[in-house]
């Protein structure tokens, strides 16, 4: 295990994140906004991929002119579900809480997997032993775009049962 | 052999569908993605860009591109793959 790590990950920042695959992170940017979401993967630049993804924004507006200076702050949250963060912006990232059960997670899966008929291991298995086969460029392009962005929710449903879902279950599934 | 999807080849299974763009600040580009490289350069069909109205901060502008752009990946903060935008359902205000 700790191979595989250090073979990938050679700063070891790496092994410190892959705990937290699957737990909720709270995510600041650069841009004051802040993202909460079900942690899945990352890359050498901190670039995430969060599912079940809400943002929230701190908007300031002057409210009334003159002198009195009132300041209304309002609290923006929008829910984006599946996305990918770009490490860039990244400021700094907080265990928001533990892996959700997996029932909390069916929402980011879009309309489409509304069941969780996943946790069974047969579904996960493939799923997550399918997906990384699109790392071939030429299979990556090739495999049908709406299918495989699809198909990029179903991993984390049918992941490990809460509870035992730490990083390497989850990975010796995985191959 | 990676043993998790990384984030750039989650981009790459987007190609084709529509993408949802959040960039640094409050600009927000939507469009079908055509296609990307290691700085998340986009290049993107259709695209509709959302920004606010300078003078009221609290209107969203739509703009529809109607072309194919390139998108400079310097400012992109967020990518949501097949989303189609602030208005999508899934991102509907709570």
């Amino acid at each position: 295990m700790s191979l595989i790590i250090s073979l990938k990950m050679p700063s070891g920042k790496g092994s410190k994140l892959l705990r937290y695959i699957e737990h909720r992170l709270r995510v600041s940017l650069t841009d004051n906004r802040t993202i909460v979401g079900t942690f899945l993967a990352f890359d050498k630049h901190l670039n995430l991929v969060l599912v079940d993804t809400e943002e929230f924004r701190t908007l300031r507006s002057k409210k009334g002119g003159g002198s009195a200076n009132v300041i209304e702050e309002r609290m923006e949250k929008r829910s984006l579900g599946l996305i990918i963060l770009r490490g860039e912006n990244v400021v700094s990232i907080a265990v928001e809480g533990p892996p959700p059960p997996s029932g909390g997670r069916v929402v980011a899966g879009g309309p489409g997997v509304v069941k969780g008929v996943g946790r069974g291991a047969p579904p996960s298995t493939t799923a997550v032993g399918g997906a990384p086969m699109g790392m071939g460029a030429p299979m990556g392009l090739g495999a049908g775009p709406v299918h495989g962005v699809g198909g990029m929710a179903p991993p984390p449903m049918g992941g490990p049962p809460p509870g035992m879902g730490m990083p390497p279950p989850g990975m010796g599934r995985g191959f | 052999m990676s043993n998790r999807i990384l984030p750039l080849e989650l981009i790459d299974k987007a190609i084709g569908s529509p993408i949802w763009i959040l960039m640094r600040g409050q600009t927000e580009i939507t469009g079908i993605l055509r296609g990307f490289d290691d700085y998340v350069n986009l290049v993107l069909d259709d695209a509709v860009e959302f920004s606010p109205d300078p003078r009221d901060k609290s209107v969203i502008l739509k703009k529809e591109l109607k072309a194919e752009i390139l998108l400079n990946g310097n400012h992109v903060a967020v990518l949501v793959p097949g989303s189609k935008g602030p208005d999508d359902s899934l991102a509907s205000k709570a």
